[in-house]
């Protein structure tokens, strides 16, 4: 590789993001982490509301929510003066350190943008530091739903592995349509994304961003080196694709990730924007397409996110987008996004459980322990896309 | 050693799963969650803790034989050379006899494969067409091998999408079909 192209394609990091790796280097060493107290919450909470000048607050009903490995999340009702009656939110909040570290800042800009165009939560208010909560947060409305059929609840904590049984033919074209709509998505142009860096149309931008920003993870976060990281990090720097319109991509637009209503199979919410940014489609299509996020029907055929067969996927959505899914950039995407998870169970995960810096230790330490799955994830899609190398 | 850490463990996994778990209130679900992910992590402990050095040093013996292929092997420019260098030299300062713990072990390992990615980086530098070509199959056939070692190790995680097609962990352990070092010294 030119060394010049190198040097340059590694400066390509969007400087918030930069900003939040930085940050967690400094809160890594305010640990270890104390999940926060139902009490706790609430005074953190009423501190919040009252600098944003409301009056008169009550809030009622804290309750932490369980499964999420990466922010703690807690349900509450809130009254003041300015609501007839009291209004359920959710907080999302941010762990000293997690399995990924992301921007409540740039979460809320984002929904406060695709607002009104897509299934997405409220935003209440953000504290994007952390100044009044502890930590930074989000607030959000509070939306029905479940996120996996109740009859099956007990399946995972994540939602990873879960089966939608009879729901799966009711989600799977609004699923579909939702990621299509998402990517032509043109409202961004008149959005104020003061945070988000638009990658250079015509160019490896889109690819270089994710890969520069994985590294960095990965430098920062390495427990003991991994050979196969380090190759795959230089590989995907030699192949990046050249991407023509870069996009919104949602990036774990996935099983656990969406709301639906029970009995109508109607999707209600799209949830966890954190790892949302402006790249290529096939990104998003080679995230979906991950065995970790699928399961085995009873007739032992793979179900993409537990929904529907690969073919079924890339046609439908070929057929609904009008967009040609190149192979050869959907299997650099799958090699790349298998890379990021593989780096998330394997250092981002491993290490926030050694110093105890998380809300779910346990949780994230058993996550870790899948990221051979990825490994050999990423060798298969090599020798696929290198037939020599067999 | 009485009593065992089986014995141990499993009095553990007893105790939370008898008295514990069924004194957690049923609104208390972040609790509920924790405890069975105690259980969870227990129960897989009690099938590694014995095999846990025959495990590590299955991965040193794989991270030696993949250090030692490349630093043999080696071809391109000054910092390829530099980098294979430092993996020659790592290798002549290890123990003629290994340590006998687990942690040592992987200590070693560890430094090796520090070595192993900088020679990497090195070669993506100045390292030759033919060199990069010959380090990329070697770093897949040890990946293979590793992962699937690592996959068999945590497979009561209930993580991996192709359990079914994992060894046990007596054959991860024993066969040489699951070792890098007796691959590479085959061939």
């Amino acid at each position: 590789m030119d060394m010049k192209i190198s040097e340059i394609s590694n400066t390509l990091i969007e400087p918030r993001m930069a900003y939040i790796l930085e940050r967690k280097l400094r809160r890594s060493k305010l640990g270890p982490y104390k999940p926060k107290t139902a009490a706790e919450i609430e005074q953190s909470l009423k501190q919040l509301f009252e600098a944003e000048g409301m009056s008169e607050i009550a809030i009622s009903g804290v309750k932490r929510m369980t499964g999420g490995a990466s922010k703690e999340q807690f349900l509450f009702q809130l009254q003041h003066s300015g609501l007839a009656a009291p209004q359920g939110y959710v907080l999302r909040m941010d762990p000293l350190e997690g399995i990924v570290e992301t921007c409540r800042l740039r979460e809320a800009e984002l929904l406060q943008a695709l607002a009104g165009s897509f299934p997405v939560p409220e935003i209440l208010t953000v504290d994007a530091e952390g100044g009044l909560l502890g930590s930074p947060g989000l607030i959000t409305g509070f939306v029905s739903g479940v996120t996996k059929p109740t009859s099956q609840e007990s399946q995972s904590v994540s939602g990873i592995g879960s089966s939608y049984g009879h729901y799966a033919e009711l989600i799977a074209p609004q699923f579909l349509d939702i990621l299509v709509r998402l990517h032509a998505w043109q409202g961004w142009t008149g959005a104020s994304l003061p945070n988000y860096v638009i990658p250079k149309r015509n160019s490896t931008e889109a690819a270089l961003y994710q890969v520069n920003l994985w590294a960095q993870t990965w430098r920062q976060d390495c427990v003991e080196p991994v050979p196969m990281i380090t190759l795959t990090q230089h590989w995907l720097r030699e192949n990046a694709p050249v991407c023509e319109e870069p996009c919104l991509v949602h990036c774990d637009y996935r099983v656990g990730n969406f709301m639906f209503e029970e009995p109508s199979g109607q999707i209600t919410t799209i949830l966890d924007w954190e790892l949302a940014h402006f790249g290529d489609f096939h990104e998003d299509l080679a995230w979906i397409l991950q065995k970790l996020f699928g399961t085995w029907n009873a007739q032992g055929k793979f179900l993409v996110c537990g929904l529907m067969e690969r073919e079924k996927f890339i046609s439908e959505y070929q057929r609904l987008s009008g967009r040609e899914i190149k192979p050869d950039v959907l299997r650099y995407y799958e090699v790349l996004n298998a890379w990021k998870c593989a780096i998330m169970n394997l250092s981002s995960a491993i290490i926030a459980g050694q110093r105890a810096n998380n809300h779910q230790d346990l949780l994230i330490t058993w996550l870790g322990s899948a990221g051979a799955v990825f490994l050999d994830q990423i060798e298969m899609l090599i020798r696929e896309e290198l037939p020599n190398v067999a | 050693m009485l009593p065992d850490i089986s014995n141990r463990i499993n009095n553990l996994s007893k105790a939370l799963e008898t008295v514990i778990m069924p004194a957690i209130p049923t609104d208390n679900s972040f609790a509920a969650e924790q405890a069975a992910l105690m259980l969870g992590h227990l129960k897989m402990l009690d099938q590694q803790w014995d095999f846990a050095y025959l495990y590590e040093k299955g991965s040193f013996d794989n991270m030696l034989a993949l250090a030692t292929r490349l630093q043999q092997l080696t071809m391109g420019g000054t910092e390829s050379k530099g980098a294979a260098a430092q993996i020659g030299a790592l290798l002549a300062s290890l123990p003629e006899i290994l340590p006998l713990t687990v942690n040592t072990v992987n200590d070693l390992t560890k430094s090796l494969g520090a070595a192993v990615d900088k020679l990497i980086a090195a070669a993506y530098k100045d390292g030759s067409a033919e060199f990069k070509v010959v380090m990329l199959n070697s770093v897949l056939d040890y990946n293979h091998i590793q992962c699937t070692r690592e996959r068999t190790w945590f497979k009561a995680n209930n993580l991996d999408p192709d359990v079914r097609d994992l060894p046990s962990m007596d054959e991860m352990l024993s066969s040489e079909k699951f070792s890098y070092f007796a691959a590479c010294d085959a061939s």
